[in-house]
């Protein structure tokens, strides 16, 4: 991170302009990651506290790296947290009848929002919101790690660095991460059959 | 894994993903409205209690943390003690010898010179 020093320091109106700014795309970070439209929000609402409280006076220039940073490390929290409930839950359920054992998994969404979007129309915004839906399932099934490191370089314009400071990893991997994302999403528009080439 | 990976235009995906941005829910919308108020509202309260905590910081400061510096306290506080005990005990010295001058009641040895 540069220093800070010579910057002069956020006010409470440039980070309002910030959050307000940053609020639908950090939504659709968690989402991808989340896939539940709640958990995603207070996953953002999380990381805008977390921001505004220990960093909010920091200079507006560095507020962007910092709440991705923040971003990624509260969706990794409440994965972690989410992980440690379904085992307990699992653990649990061992106990109960054989029914109980059809728990949620995130997959049988993602297949429903393929059939979703299976009706094609002529209409062209029809298609766009279609071609959307499938590059956000195609994002959703890529590993955390990949997606985090493709959004942030691709979707954020973050340079290779910065995206090893928010992921808080090194160059290289950001490199090999972005190499499989790319690799894996055309993979999957092109079964899908996108072209974005 | 192919080694040769079909091209993928990222500019294209990022202008969809930022399309996509603006078909939210309005529920969804204001729910994000909500949260950006509360983390400003969260961090005017925490600047607050920033500046609270530096006052009393400073007060703590002012007391003494050492051994030493609490023994030096003690006899500084022993010495305005006994200070303050002896000039009250003039004053009242004083003020029984003026009475005995009004009242004519002065023993004989005040008169004597030694």
């Amino acid at each position: 991170m540069p220093a800070s020093k010579e910057k002069k320091l956020a006010t409470q109106a440039e980070l309002s302009q910030f959050l307000s700014r940053i609020e639908r795309r950090a939504y659709k970070h968690a989402v991808f990651a989340m896939h539940d439209s709640h958990t995603a929000l207070d996953v953002v609402q999380d990381a805008m506290i977390k921001l505004a409280e220990k960093y909010g006076d920091k200079p507006a220039e560095e507020l962007p790296l910092l709440f991705h940073r923040i971003l990624q490390n509260t969706i990794r929290d409440h994965c972690r947290r989410q992980k440690v409930r379904t085992s307990w839950t699992t653990l649990f359920s061992a106990f109960q009848s054989k029914n109980a054992e059809e728990e949620f998994d995130p997959l049988d969404v993602l297949e429903d929002g393929e059939n979703q979007s299976a009706p094609a129309t002529p209409d062209a915004h029809f298609a766009q919101k279609q071609t959307i839906a499938q590059i956000e399932d195609a994002l959703k099934i890529l590993p955390a790690r990949q997606r985090e490191a493709f959004l942030l370089r691709y979707w954020e314009g973050l340079d290779t660095a910065e995206t090893a400071f928010a992921m808080g990893c090194t160059e290289g991997s950001v490199k090999t991460h972005c190499s499989r994302a790319n690799h894996a999403l055309a993979e999957a528009l092109k079964a899908k059959g996108v072209d974005l080439s | 894994m192919n080694k040769y990976a079909p091209h993928i235009d990222h500019g294209r995906i990022a202008q969809l993903l930022t399309k996509s941005t603006e078909q939210l829910d309005d529920q969804i919308v204001s729910s994000l409205h909500q949260a950006s108020a509360t983390a400003l509202q969260r961090q005017r309260a925490h600047q607050h209690a920033f500046s609270l905590s530096t006052i009393g910081h400073r007060a703590h400061n002012l007391m003494p943390h050492s051994t030493h510096q609490w023994v030096a306290a003690t006899i500084i506080l022993a010495a305005i003690l006994v200070s303050l005990a002896g000039y009250w005990q003039q004053a009242q010295d004083k003020h029984n010898l003026d009475i005995d001058i009004l009242t004519d009641e002065l023993p004989i040895e005040l008169f004597v010179d030694k």
